[in-house]
Formats: C-alpha cells, structure tokens, sequence
C-alpha cells in the first residue's frame, strides 16, 4: 500500500484566489474544496495554491510541519470520509455496509488493523463487534396471522410486524417511534438493540435508514461522524470555538497542527498550539494557574473532564459515582481515579479520601515559608510574562479581520497593486500571531527548564524574538496604513519567522550549538 | 394532551381487574396517566404490614420512555432516598418498551424483599446497611411501623 495523502491547505493560500478579500473564516466554504479523502491507494500531489509568492517564505513557513502531513475537515467532509470509509470496508472485506460501519467502530476506525483481523479470524471479529453477518435485515411476521404489538398492544396481520433477528416482533411504527426517541437521547443510539427487555441484537445502520424519518436519519449520520472523530486517533477536533472542522493526521504523530479556520493546535492533547513547551508541562502550568488563582472553587466546580476521553461531565446530584456520557468510563469526581478502586473503606459515595489536597498552609517553619515566597515570585515572573503575551495575542488576532480591510484600502488606493502585491500584510498578521502564540509559551517552557548554559541560550533566544515581535506589532498597528513600507515589513516579518524558528528548532533540538 | 393511547387503556383496565397480588393502582379522574399506587410491604421483610403509597406517572412519549414512579410514605431503604425516588434499573436505563407498569411495580416489590446496598442512591442509608445489618434492619422496621399504616 502506498504511502497516503495529502493536499496542504495554510489559511494563507486558502484566501488567495478569493479576490475580493471578503474571508468568512466561520464558514464551511474554506473546507468544501477540499477533498478529505483518505483512500489509501491514491495518491494526492501536494498543491500549494501561489506558489510563486510562497518562494520567500519557503524556510520558514510555520504551517507546513516538516514530519508530518493534515487535512482539514469540514463537517460535510467528515461525514463522506465516513462514508468511503466504510465504502471501502464494505468493498474490500464484502460484508453489508451497515455492518462494515459497526466494525469499523468497534475497531475505532483503524481500518488497516480491522483488515488484518478480518482475514486472520473473521469469526473472532464479528463477535468482537456483536454483529450478525448472515442476518441484519429486518424481519417481516407471518402475514396468515393477526399478531398483538407488545407496545402500542394493538393488533396487526403479522406481514405488517417488524423484527430484527432475534424475532422480537413490534409493528412498525413502534419500532419507529422506539429508535426515533434513542436518536433524541444521544449519541448512544449507535448502540441501540432490540426493543425487548435483555436483549443484545444490535440495530444494524441501514435499518435505521430504513426507517426513521429524514430528520432523524441526519441526527443519527452527525453522531456517526462524531464517533468517527470522538473515537479515532488519527482526527481531532479543531478547539476554535464554532469551527466545528477537524483536522486529519494520518500518522497520528504530530505536534502542531493548522485548521482551515487558521486556528493552530496541539494534535497530541487538542489544545491550542503551546510550542515550545510540552504537553506535560503545560497540563501541569494550567493546573498550577488554577491552583493560585482559584484554590478554594476548584473542588467544587461543576464540570470536570472524564479522565479516559476528556468530555467534559457535569455534576448533577450528590453522588459522587460518575459515568461518562461518551465513553462510559465511571470515575470518582473528588479524586478522577477508576470507581472499582472505592468503597465504604474509602470514605462511601458523598466522601472520598483517597485525595489529598497538599496543603500550602501546612508550612510553618521560616525556612519553608522563604522558600514558598521565592516559589511564588518565580512563577508570577513567568506567569505576568506569559499572560501578557496572551493578552496581546488576543487582540492581534482582531488583526487578521482588519489586515483584510487593509489590504482591499491599499489595492484602492493604488491602482497597479494586484490583490498579491499586497498580500504580504496577511503573511505579517500572521507570522505576529504565530511569534506571539509561541512567546507566551516560552514563559512555560522557560519556568520549567533548570538554571544553567541552555537556560541562558534560551532567554536570550526569547528576548531576540520578542524585540522582533514587539516591533511588528507595532508598525502593524499603529502604521497608517497609506504609510505603510512593504519592504521593510517582510524584511520584519521575514526576521520573526526566522527567529522563532531558531528557537522552536533550539528547544526541541537542544540548545547546544552554537546561532549563526 | 393526545387521547390516551389503546395500550395504557388496555395496561389500566388489566391493572383493575387482575391486579398482582399485594399491588393496586388506579388512575386519577381527572388524569388517566397519572396512577395511585399501594404496595403492601413483603412478607419476611422489614417492610412487612407496611401500606406504602406512591405516585405513578406516565409521561407523553410512554411507552417509549419509562414511568416515573416514587414513594410517597417515608421508607427506610439503601436504593430509595428521602424524596422517594427509587434507583432500579429499569426505571432508566434498562427501560424497554415491551415492560409495563406491571413488571416496573412488581420490580418495585421485589426491591422492598431484597435490599441492594452495594447500588445505592440514599448512601448514608446503604452505610448503615453495610456496617450493621440488623441494625438497619431493625430501624427499617420501626419505620414502617411508625410511617406506613
Ligand atoms: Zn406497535
Ligand atoms: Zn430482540
Ligand atoms: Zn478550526
Ligand atoms: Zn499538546
Ligand atoms: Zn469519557
Ligand atoms: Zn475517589
């Protein structure tokens, strides 16, 4: 099988060719010209929309991550993914498409493994995804006899009554009505069974196609392609808010990542890109900021995130036995440790004691109490620093509305400048965002790193960038725009994607050698 | 509110005239999906020559969405909490719509026999059971001799 994919979209090329500079990043129309096809036996050539300009940005374009490639999705996009996912399943390992769907769920979506399995033990697979191979349509009654519906109790000559294989029999609005009130209740009507008390036969796809309206078909189809992203490794979710697009990796191994809406995020832990620091430590600098700030609610905030898959729970009564809508993991809200670990030992089901809240107030001695301040005034050095930066990316990201108005002010103003001759303030607005979204994370980086050679290689790295970044800003925003030097704003702009690209490569490559 | 369906006419009316044994439940007048229910507490249980009321309810989309039921006596058990409500699990999620207002009351009986501590929904209740059975026992007792009569 060849390698796979993929067509590059940058949010940059995406607005090129739309020439009347009117950008909705909102909407959908960014991601429909995009093919989101992951077939694996076609390959796609990497198109770069104007190319001819891109040239001086070559080296240093942020959005094209050098190890790895992604797709952005549109929701119309993940749901024909979806559905050519399963094509190709249904194709290749020739069982229905309703049922090709429910394994590929059951193997959340790795088609290659499910592949493997299929033509290794094929009996083991159907019964691992509760699948009837030979039998997933409905059923229709005997028509030379009258049957009772045990729903609705009403009597029907039995050609009109349903069943799926078990031969629980429901006339067929009831059965309607049964599978239209799973869909409204959520997305676990991707399992719904059989109407009957205890029993396990799963309702196939295609006969909720079948039977359910159009409304509720669509409902159904969004929470496939949900699952489709909820449950697969290799797609996330775009973290923008309305953005509603996901983004496609097919190695799965990647940092940061771009959406068509311009939003840059971590395809490791789905949040905004924070290059340089980690993950980790930027899990750990978060639950630190919440720490400070709000010690006393953080226990009693009404959400948490489910430990396994991260969808955020709402607490709604005393009981402190979670479940979680998405995943079903149960958990203890007071500790978010696995619920079989709990019992009257540890403290019953309003109490727990297996968390143990580490008490600042505990400490008494001087000393302790010197180290603690010193602690404290390190972190608000680092925490001032990185919120400020956080601040002004905020507002520099209004920017890239208003580097549209004026771009399409300077091709008026002059009539010879083409739509391209300008296009160089977009690169700038955006290469600013990009420095900024990374300073801020320098401070975490930097409160992490031990004092030494590499530390100092590194902040002087970071004030070189934040010169450079502060100048930017401020010929972008206080610049008239008629008065504005093209060439002394790429060579600005050139300087800053430069320098953060020293020292991203610095920080995840070691801060050894030498700068030019 | 819809005429009332053919199946809760035909539930009500069999719940009338074959009643199970130690269960009544008859609709208000002026409701028809709304039912007052009387379960006489099990024998060899502590709830035994206990008259517990309780209040049924079915709502617009029944059958395809169970009944809600809750107790209106006050009961001393580890799955009903103070305000009545009763943790079974038909009642939420092992709801089917084949199941009736017979099977969710007799299910109801049936808890009162066999108390479940280890699922509980009033926990200082199930504590006590845990810790001290004959206790809790002995307490469930003196309830319902105090509060179901
Ligand atoms: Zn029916
Ligand atoms: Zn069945
Ligand atoms: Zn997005
Ligand atoms: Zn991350
Ligand atoms: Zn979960
Ligand atoms: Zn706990």
């Amino acid at each position: 099988m060849s390698k796979s994919n993929k067509k590059i979209q940058s949010p940059q090329s995406d607005s090129m060719d739309d020439t009347d500079g009117d950008i909705d990043y909102g909407s959908d129309e960014g991601g429909s010209d995009e093919e989101g096809d992951f077939d694996e036996d076609e390959d796609i050539e990497i198109e770069i929309e104007g190319e001819e300009t891109d040239g001086i940005y070559d080296d240093t374009d942020l959005n094209r991550s050098k190890n790895s490639d992604f797709t952005s999705l549109s929701a119309e996009d993940l749901i024909n993914s979806q559905q050519e996912q399963v094509i190709h399943c249904h194709e290749v390992l020739g069982v229905p498409l309703g049922i090709a769907g429910a394994l590929l769920r059951a193997y959340a979506w790795d088609k290659e493994k499910l592949f493997l399995d299929f033509f290794d033990n094929r009996d083991k697979v159907i019964k691992k995804a509760n699948v009837n191979l030979n039998d997933y349509v409905f059923h229709k009654g005997d028509a030379k006899k009258e049957m009772t519906c045990p729903v609705c109790y009403d009597d029907y000559n039995g050609g009109l009554m349903l069943s799926l294989s078990c031969k629980h029999f429901l006339c067929r609005r009831c059965m309607k009505d049964y599978l239209e009130v799973e869909i409204k209740d959520g997305p676990a009507c991707l399992h719904a069974k059989c109407p009957y008390p205890k029993c396990n036969v799963l309702v196939d796809e295609t006969l909720v196609k079948d039977i359910v309206d159009k409304k509720h078909y669509s409902t159904y189809s969004k929470f496939i392609a949900r699952s489709f992203v909820d449950d697969n490794p290799r797609i996330k979710w775009c973290p923008a808010p309305d953005c509603g697009r996901a983004v496609y990796c097919p190695e799965g191994i990647t940092d940061t990542v771009t959406c068509t809406c311009s939003c840059k995020f971590c395809f490791q832990c789905g949040k905004e890109s924070h290059v340089p620091c980690s993950c980790s430590e930027l899990v750990k600098w978060l639950k630190k900021e919440k720490d400070e700030s709000e010690t006393a609610t953080w226990l009693t905030a009404n959400t948490k995130d489910c430990p396994k898959c991260n969808r955020s729970i709402e607490k709604n009564g005393g009981c402190n036995h979670m479940t979680c809508s998405l995943c079903k993991y149960e958990f203890c809200w007071v500790c978010m440790e696995d619920w079989k670990d709990h019992s009257s030992g540890t403290g019953g089901y309003y109490k727990c004691n297996r968390y143990k809240p580490e008490e600042l107030a505990g400490r008494t001695k001087e000393t302790d109490r010197e180290t603690a301040r010193r602690e404290l005034q390190k972190y608000m050095h680092y925490f001032k620093r990185y919120a400020n930066h956080d601040k002004s990316q905020k507002l520099e990201k209004q920017l890239r509305e208003k580097a549209q108005d004026k771009m399409k002010e300077l091709t008026q103003i002059n009539k010879y400048s083409s739509w391209v001759d300008v296009e160089y303030i977009q690169k700038a607005v955006q290469t600013l965002i990009d420095c900024r979204g990374s300073l801020k994370y320098t401070y975490v980086y930097g409160y992490y790193l031990d004092e030494g050679q590499e530390k100092n290689l590194f902040e002087y790295l970071q004030e070189d960038l934040e010169r450079v970044t502060e100048r930017l800003s401020e010929i972008l925003e206080s610049t008239p725009v008629e008065q504005f030097d093209r060439d002394e704003i790429i060579a600005t702009t050139r300087s800053a994607a430069t320098r953060l690209q020293h020292l991203l490569e610095g920080s995840s490559n070691g801060l050894v050698v030498e700068r030019k | 509110m819809s005429s009332l369906p053919r199946r809760i006419f035909k539930e009500t009316q069999k719940l009338i005239t074959e009643p199970p044994p130690g269960i009544s439940a008859t609709p208000h007048e002026d409701n028809l999906r709304h039912f007052k229910v009387i379960i006489t507490g099990p024998a060899t249980s502590p709830y035994e020559n206990g008259i517990f009321n309780l209040e049924l309810f079915l709502p617009d989309n029944y059958p395809m969405v169970p009944p809600k039921v809750r107790f209106l006596t006050k009961i001393y058990h580890p799955n009903i909490d103070r305000l009545g409500r009763i943790c079974l699990d038909i009642l939420k999620d092992k709801w089917s719509p084949a199941l009736q207002i017979r099977t969710v009351l007799l299910s109801i009986q049936a808890l009162l026999s066999s108390p479940n501590p280890d699922d509980p929904l009033a926990n200082d209740v199930a504590e006590h059971w845990k810790k001290d059975e004959n206790g809790a026992i002995a307490k469930a007792r003196e309830w319902t001799q105090t509060h179901a009569k």
